[in-house]
């Protein structure tokens, strides 16, 4: 029966053994292609069996990304499980396997919008962990629409996912940050840890995105989970310190200055209360970092000492240390604070030997703060407690701990004379057990110090250390035995001879008669001794010594005969350094006693030796404190030392005074712009300060710039404006060197980009002169070409006189004849002009374009050769997927430079249409180049030659906008029909919330944002339909824009339709209205791209929310 | 922030590695490795707590023998990072019923998994474990069983947030049996002096730990006393603090599960009384080369003073059952090896030092280990049965010329005592408040164990 039933089991535990996966380690001898074979299977289980020994190869820490095609491909698999480990994988190994990886974003963006939360989050997360920049965008575009989801699952997810795109590429801050002031505006509890967690990585210093929340925060702390609790805690101290003024500053009196605490400053203490009571050690410890740094002495003491005793009871070591490291800055800032729980940090023998060191730091502080008010000295009972208990210590066969404890004894007499009695008991007795002779030289060091210190300890220690050292002499107490011991306590005797020297004497005579039996060392310290008895004689009797109140009583000639006799004994020792010091201290002593040079012998002997300078035990802790004042306690920067991470913020000093209490006052819905311009162009100097890297800007940038503020507004007018000038703002600070806001340090291209449509007039004065020329000719020309002429004319009246009629009805903005002008009027002329001799003129329609040129080559890299780019809105002859780009050359060198040509490099294409045959000095010269960019923004090379060598070589990465190719050929028909094709899959939408327009100038508003559009991004306008189908649809108005996306594929002569449209909405509220904008194209990777090229042109129209 | 978390087994090999803001070479866990074996006493538990590294620093939990290791490359708040691998160590017992290598490489998919959810761009996603269960279904035998028959298994990751004002529990428990237990441990620190007879440190640091199986929303109001008062309080967040604060009361909705409701700490010691007196004497003969060594371990405690569940009256619902009749059930579940001792995992450590090279001690209960390295004596006393007093005698032998090394040893003593309080603590009463209105079983257990129980000679 007992047999059976253990076959049983042993079968059990076979199948058990079968069915654990810890079969997937050990079997190391896995076939590659098994896998593979596995991982194209269609059953799931085979799928997940592979998936399995994948992941178990990574966790061998063996190279598995060999499988890296093969797993993709599973990522659409419907099993969770095999997904799971899939984008597990993926995460791994996306970042060497990058193109690869950009199979996979497909499936992730199906997933981002299913129905199952946890599906949408885990999309959002892996697609936002695989750390590929090429679908950045994508990942920005799924954050901004996961910021707003319904979830509170997937919103956390959404906050952070942008701290990892901001790791990857901190340019992105900048459109990341209206996701993230969306999240830190959420309600929900759940959110906001993380939604902080976020702004910490992204800008920690951008508290214009706080202020309105701060109360909230404050409030909802306790409904947080802890890890945000910690997260809040840690955002909340720097934010309390830069804006609110310390209230222990202003008066003296402790109570007082709790009245007269900033009313916020007080709301954040009593929320911070509760937390005290937290399970989580973590925020357990951020409160009382809070309290340490914000609160007065008696809150802390009142508060934050039982849960810090609480923290030092932790059993893993790692979390006692932290909580170590606190109570040694808490003992030296609040003496008194952590005395009636002295004992619960006593060093145990089960404590690890890290544990030890700090336990013993902390111990030696209190010792050194015995002086302090409150200290451990005007508490004698407490203070003989500590002293018994280090003196426990000074006997352990820890060493280290015995010569610390040394340490902490020789800092208690140093701060607490008045203790010295029974210190210098306790080290005696510690000299007289010679546990080692690193703890006894450590004991005689302290002793000496105490001595040199406190001459008043000298005649009361000295005696009983000359008893313990003769010891035995007809006496039954233990003596002295270490002979390292007996010679210090010797040289301590020598030393301070004039202070006892009858009881000197008299011990030098015992010395000397046991003289044969000592050690070595102890005999050079008793011939010392002797010699300084000799020598202090004879300084007294000249009148030159030190202490002139040696007194009479022994006899001169009975040192004399003391020092002949033990010299005498030595003369002949085994030693020779004893025979040898014998020698020098008989001719010194004894033979040239007439001479000089014994009055300088004597006075050398008898020269007080200077108090060591390194009292080691105080100053270090002096060092320690100086280090922490802007470290946080309980950080990691504390605990390693000083060591300060990427990411350290440093603790800012108190602010001045306290900020205003109305900039934390909740702003409802959005507020009013200028409300929000004022807060935005604060962050502008704020942000600043994070960018720097001193902490001491910290109390002088932070004032809200108000002035600059209100200056601001004027310069923009219009609300929506103003807000846009703000959040230029954020960007330009990190640039900035100064910390206000002067428009002359505005960067003239950024400027320009935000001014958007009021700092386009310069360029409509200019062009209307040509106006009706060039859309004359640029009829004519599309007439011909186009093998339809009647829709041609049909579009240009569907959307010329639309636009001439808008232009009509709001004749303040400025002109919306831009796209077509623009357009029409550089396709005539690239068609009029020979290919070489293309020379634009500076007055022509993209002459305003030509101002945004970019620096392709600097001078400093091509012997003064200086090459800036300009994309041009000119259909290239060479065919529709190539971009022109004119190429300005300026010679910044000394020589003319000849016969500068231009070459592609290979895969790639690149031709200029001329070379230059020479560039004088300080001339420049422009040339117009075609490239293919293949529809991707990731550039071409090309190389420059002067004469046949290579110079140089630039890049050219072009702005989204421009890879595209304006369709001009589409109908709004045909956009119609290639619109029903691509919706859905292929699409990307959002919507963006834009200022309404003022007095409903929906005609105006349209010209605006199809100008915004077509500025930044080079497509045809199709046509714009005004009004919705009914009086009750909402719909305003619906521009289409097209154009083609040219890519290597063979397909459709490699052109990709790309269409884009905007429908606005008009809102509810009477204050905004919405935007909806779609973009379309097969690749959708590009579309997602365009689209956020679109909203960020639509920046400068949106409503700040 | 977390960068990259590492799972080592006790001889340093990575057992598993995720990284969570691009990868973290595994050289650093080897860095690691290499500092732990220098330290000091060659024992891992020595290694600097916090280690530097050229970037950042890692920070490691040593729990059963396994190294959780989290690479840091930012400023993080240190306690920050060791609380979540705790967490995350709490978590795998909590899965996997044991944590050790072979439930970690038996499960690692699963840990994996636990991995990638509790943790997102080094930030704590979701740690609640009523929370986790729901997103990734514990393994099970039956689970295992379907994977292998190649059925998708039951798993389906919806997630019904519970309501959010408690995220603690999860949504529609149902149990056909009703209980709650209640688990009082409390830990002794004592440090005192053998031969003065004086004690230097009592401190008394009690844990409540729940295990709740009831169904619903359960609203619970509890109230817990000791002889002395409570100094030091931190509640689980389920617990309402106003409450507390104003009548002492604990009122809360438990999460699903074992969770630790509260824990105190009883400073005022007057009225206390050491379990477990030791008495010793250790001396040692510089001259001969040797010491001799005598300890007996006396209790001191009556017997097993039963904690009780007072005021039956009070209670309107449930069956009371009494805690006298859960300790016995309680001590078998606890694995204890006689049934009538009183107390047992007693064992007594004395780091002598190095200087003592070998000893011969013989003990009437359990076995003396030497370990010469560290000149170490473990004796593992193990079960005491109840009247009996163990104790240990023999002679050490110390290095020669140690002769002046008069290092007074400490003696470490541990021990666990079911069924006893030093502090007298008693759940007074345990009520489930309406609408819930169903037959509950509610038990309650104590346990006393020693923790820093130092004795100087």
């Amino acid at each position: 029966m007992a047999a059976v039933s253990s076959a049983a089991s042993a079968a059990a535990a076979r199948i058990g053994a079968a069915l654990s996966d810890a079969q997937y380690f050990e079997s190391s001898m896995v076939r590659v292609e098994d896998i593979r074979r596995q991982l194209d299977s269609r059953s799931v289980k085979e799928k997940l069996d592979a998936m399995k020994r994948v992941v178990a190869l990574i966790s061998l820490g063996k190279d598995a990304s060999t499988f890296f095609p093969d797993v993709v491909k599973n990522v659409v698999a419907p099993s969770l499980d095999v997904k799971k480990l899939v984008y597990l994988y993926l995460v791994h190994y996306a970042e060497e396997k990058q193109d690869l990886a950009l199979l996979a974003i497909n499936s992730f963006q199906k997933d981002l919008s299913d129905h199952n939360q946890h599906i949408r989050a885990l999309s959002l997360r892996v697609l936002s962990s695989i750390r590929v920049r090429v679908i950045l965008q994508v990942v920005i575009l799924a954050i901004s629409k996961a910021a707003k989801d319904s979830s509170s699952y997937v919103r956390k997810a959404a906050a952070h996912a942008i701290g990892k795109v901001c790791a990857l590429d901190s340019a992105s801050k900048e459109v990341l940050l209206e996701p993230l002031q969306d999240l830190i505006s959420d309600r929900s509890t759940q959110v906001m840890g993380s939604a902080i967690a976020a702004f910490e990585e992204v800008c920690p210093y951008n508290f214009s995105l706080i202020h309105p929340h701060y109360r909230r925060m404050c409030a909802s702390l306790a409904d947080v989970d802890p890890w945000g609790q910690i997260t809040i805690m840690n955002m909340l101290l720097r934010y309390a310190r830069i804006h609110f003024a310390d209230p222990s500053a202003s008066t003296a009196d402790a109570q007082r200055s709790v009245h007269s605490r900033n009313s916020d400053l007080t709301l954040l203490l009593t929320n911070v209360l509760p937390l005290f009571y937290s399970m989580n050690n973590g925020v357990v410890a951020s409160a009382i970092a809070m309290f340490y740094h914000l609160a007065t002495k008696d809150e802390f003491c009142a508060n934050a000492v039982k849960p810090l005793m609480r923290l030092v009871d932790i059993e893993d070591d790692g979390g006692q240390a932290v909580a170590l490291n606190m109570a040694a800055a808490v003992v030296t800032r609040f003496p008194p604070a952590l005395l009636p729980y002295v004992s619960e940090l006593y060093v145990s023998a089960a404590h690890s030997a890290p544990i030890r060191v700090l336990r013993m730091t902390v111990l030696t502080r209190i010792c050194a703060a015995a002086d302090k008010p409150g200290g451990i000295g005007s508490m004698p009972h407490a203070r003989r407690a500590l002293l018994a208990e280090l003196k426990e210590y000074l006997f352990r066969s820890d060493k280290d701990l015995a010569a610390a404890s040394a340490r902490a004894i020789g800092s208690l007499a140093t701060a607490h004379p008045g203790s010295t009695p029974a210190i210098v008991k306790v080290l005696s007795s510690i000299v007289r057990s010679a546990n080692s002779p690193a703890v006894v030289t450590e004991a005689i060091g302290v002793l000496r110090k105490l001595l040199q210190r406190h001459p008043s300890a000298q005649a009361r220690a000295l005696p009983q250390l000359i008893a313990l050292l003769l010891a035995g002499e007809g006496s039954d107490r233990e003596s002295i035995q270490e002979p390292a011991a007996r010679s210090s306590v010797i040289w301590l005797i020598g030393e301070f001879y004039d202070k006892v020297q009858a009881v000197a004497t008299e011990a030098l005579r015992l010395l000397a008669r046991g003289f044969v039996n000592e050690a070595a060392e102890v005999k050079l310290q008793i011939l010392n001794l002797a010699a300084k008895a000799v020598a202090w004689n004879e300084s007294a009797r000249t009148g030159e010594a030190m202490s002139p109140s040696l007194p009479p009583g022994v006899p001169e000639d009975v040192r004399l005969r003391l020092l002949e006799y033990v010299i005498s004994c030595a003369k002949y020792d085994r030693d020779y350094d004893v025979r040898d010091k014998a020698r020098m201290f008989h001719l010194l002593f004894i033979t040239q006693t007439n001479t000089p040079l014994f009055g300088t012998v004597c006075k050398a002997f008898c020269a007080r030796k200077p108090i060591p300078a390194s009292d080691d035990v105080t100053s270090w802790s002096m060092n320690i404190a100086n280090l922490e004042s802007d470290v946080v306690i309980g950080s990691l920067t504390q605990v390693l030392t000083g060591r300060r991470l990427a990411g350290f913020q440093a603790l800012e000093s108190w602010a001045k005074e306290d900020s205003e209490a109305a900039l934390r006052d909740e702003v409802e819905g959005g507020g009013t712009g200028a409300a929000h311009n004022r807060e935005y162009t604060g962050v502008s100097s704020a942000d600043f300060g994070g960018a720097g890297t001193t902490a001491n800007h910290g109390s002088t940038v932070w004032e809200p710039p108000m002035g600059i503020s209100s200056s601001t507004v004027n310069l923009t007018g219009a609300t929506g404006h103003g807000y846009n000038i703000g959040s230029l703002g954020v960007d330009m600070s990190s640039r900035l060197a100064g910390p206000s806001l002067n428009m002359k340090n505005v960067d003239p291209e950024r400027f320009y980009e935000s001014e958007g449509t009021s700092g386009s007039s310069e360029y409509d004065s200019s062009s209307e002169e040509e106006d009706d020329e060039g859309a004359v000719v640029s009829l004519g020309a599309q007439l011909f070409a186009h093998p339809n002429p009647q829709q041609v004319v049909n579009d240009l009246i569907d959307t010329g006189l639309a636009e001439r009629s808008a232009e009509q009805f709001a004749p303040a903005k400025s002109t919306s004849e831009y796209d077509i002008e623009a357009l029409l009027g550089s396709l005539s002329v690239s068609q009029e002009k020979s290919e070489n001799k293309i020379s634009l003129p500076d007055n022509s329609p993209d002459g305003q374009e030509r101002s945004s040129w970019t620096r392709l080559v600097e001078t400093w890299r091509s012997n003064g050769l200086e090459i800036d780019a300009c994309y041009i809105r000119t259909p290239s002859a060479a065919g529709s997927d190539v971009t022109p780009v004119v190429l300005r050359l300026t010679n910044h060198g000394n020589t003319t430079l000849e016969n500068i040509s231009f070459s592609s490099h290979s895969g790639t294409y690149f031709a200029a249409r001329k070379e230059l045959p020479s560039l004088p000095p300080h001339h420049s010269d422009e040339v117009l180049a075609n490239v293919r960019f293949r529809g991707k923004t990731t550039g071409v090379q090309f190389g420059v030659k002067v004469d046949a060598a290579d110079v140089t070589s630039g890049e050219l990465k072009p702005p989204v906008g421009f890879v595209v190719r304006p369709n001009i050929a589409i109908t709004p028909g045909a956009f119609l029909s290639t619109e029903q094709s691509l919706r859905g899959m292929f699409g990307n939408e959002c919507t963006v919330r834009l200022s309404q327009p003022e007095g409903s100038d929906w005609m105006g508003l349209s010209n605006l944002i199809r100008e915004l559009i077509l500025e930044k991004c080079f497509l045809s306008h199709v046509k714009t339909s005004v009004g919705g189908r009914s009086a009750a649809d909402s719909e305003k108005f619906s521009i289409a824009l097209a154009g083609h996306l040219p890519t290597p594929d063979s397909g459709s002569q490699g052109l990709h339709p790309v269409l884009v449209r905007l429908t606005v909405h008009s809102a509810q509220d009477e204050q905004t209205c919405k935007c909806q904008l779609w973009v379309g194209c097969e690749v959708m990777l590009f579309s997602a791209t365009l689209m956020q090229a679109c909203k960020s042109a639509l920046v400068p129209l949106t409503q700040p929310s | 922030m977390i960068h990259s978390i590492f799972i080592l087994n006790s001889t340093g090999e990575v057992i598993i590695e995720k990284h969570y803001r691009g990868n973290t070479s595994r050289t650093e866990s080897g860095a690691f490795w290499n500092q732990t074996a220098k330290s000091a006493r060659g024992i891992p538990i020595d290694a600097p707590p916090f280690l530097p590294t050229p970037k950042g620093a890692l920070i490691h939990l040593h729990r059963n023998g396994l190294f959780f290791l989290a690479s840091v490359l930012t400023d993080t708040q240190p306690l920050f990072v060791t609380q979540f691998l705790e967490s995350l160590a709490d978590v795998f017992v909590d899965y996997f019923g044991e944590l050790n290598e072979h439930a970690i490489k038996d499960n690692f998919i699963t840990v994996y998994e636990l991995l990638e959810e509790m943790l997102d761009n080094g930030f704590p996603l979701t740690v609640e474990p009523n929370t986790l269960k729901e997103l990734i279904t514990p393994p099970s035998m039956i689970n295992r069983v379907f994977e292998s028959l190649g059925a998708d298994s039951a798993k389906t990751a919806t997630m019904s947030y519970a309501s959010p004002r408690t995220p603690w529990r999860r949504a529609d428990v149902k149990y056909a049996q009703n209980e709650i237990f209640v688990d009082v441990i409390e830990t002794i620190h004592a440090t005192y002096s053998a031969t003065r007879r004086n004690l230097s440190q009592l401190l008394i640091a009690g844990v409540v730990k729940v295990n709740s199986r009831l169904s619903g929303n359960p609203d619970l109001a509890m109230r817990i006393r000791a002889n002395a008062p409570f100094d030091d309080v931190a509640l689980h967040r389920c617990v309402r603090l106003n409450r507390y604060q104003e009548s002492g009361q604990l009122a809360f909705v438990p999460p699903d599960g074992p969770f630790k409701l509260m824990t105190y700490k009883i400073r005022e010691t007057n009225s206390l009384n050491l379990p477990i007196d030791v008495q010793s004497q250790i001396k040692f003969d510089h001259n001969a080369c040797s010491g001799s060594v005598s300890i007996s371990l006396v209790p001191r405690f009556a017997s097993a003073v039963a904690p009780s569940l007072s005021g039956a009256s009070s209670v309107p619902s449930g069956s009371m059952i009494l805690s006298q009749v859960m300790n016995a059930a309680g001590g078998k579940a606890m694995g204890l090896s006689e049934p009538d001792s009183v107390m047992d995992h007693v064992s007594v450590r004395i780091p002598f030092g190095t200087f003592v090279t070998g000893c011969s001690l013989s003990a009437n209960y359990g076995t003396v280990q030497f370990e010469s390295t560290t000149g170490t004596c473990t004796w593992n006393v193990g079960a005491v049965p109840r009247g009996k007093t163990p104790s240990l005698v023999g002679q050490i032998t110390l290095q020669d010329g140690s002769a002046a090394v008069a290092a007074n040893p400490q003696i470490l003593v541990s021990f666990r005592i079911p069924g006893y309080s030093t502090s007298g603590v008693f759940v007074e009463s345990l009520d489930m408040l309406p609408p819930e209105r169903y037959k509950y079983y509610k038990g309650l257990r104590c346990i006393t164990k020693a923790g820093l129980y130092e004795v100087r000679t």
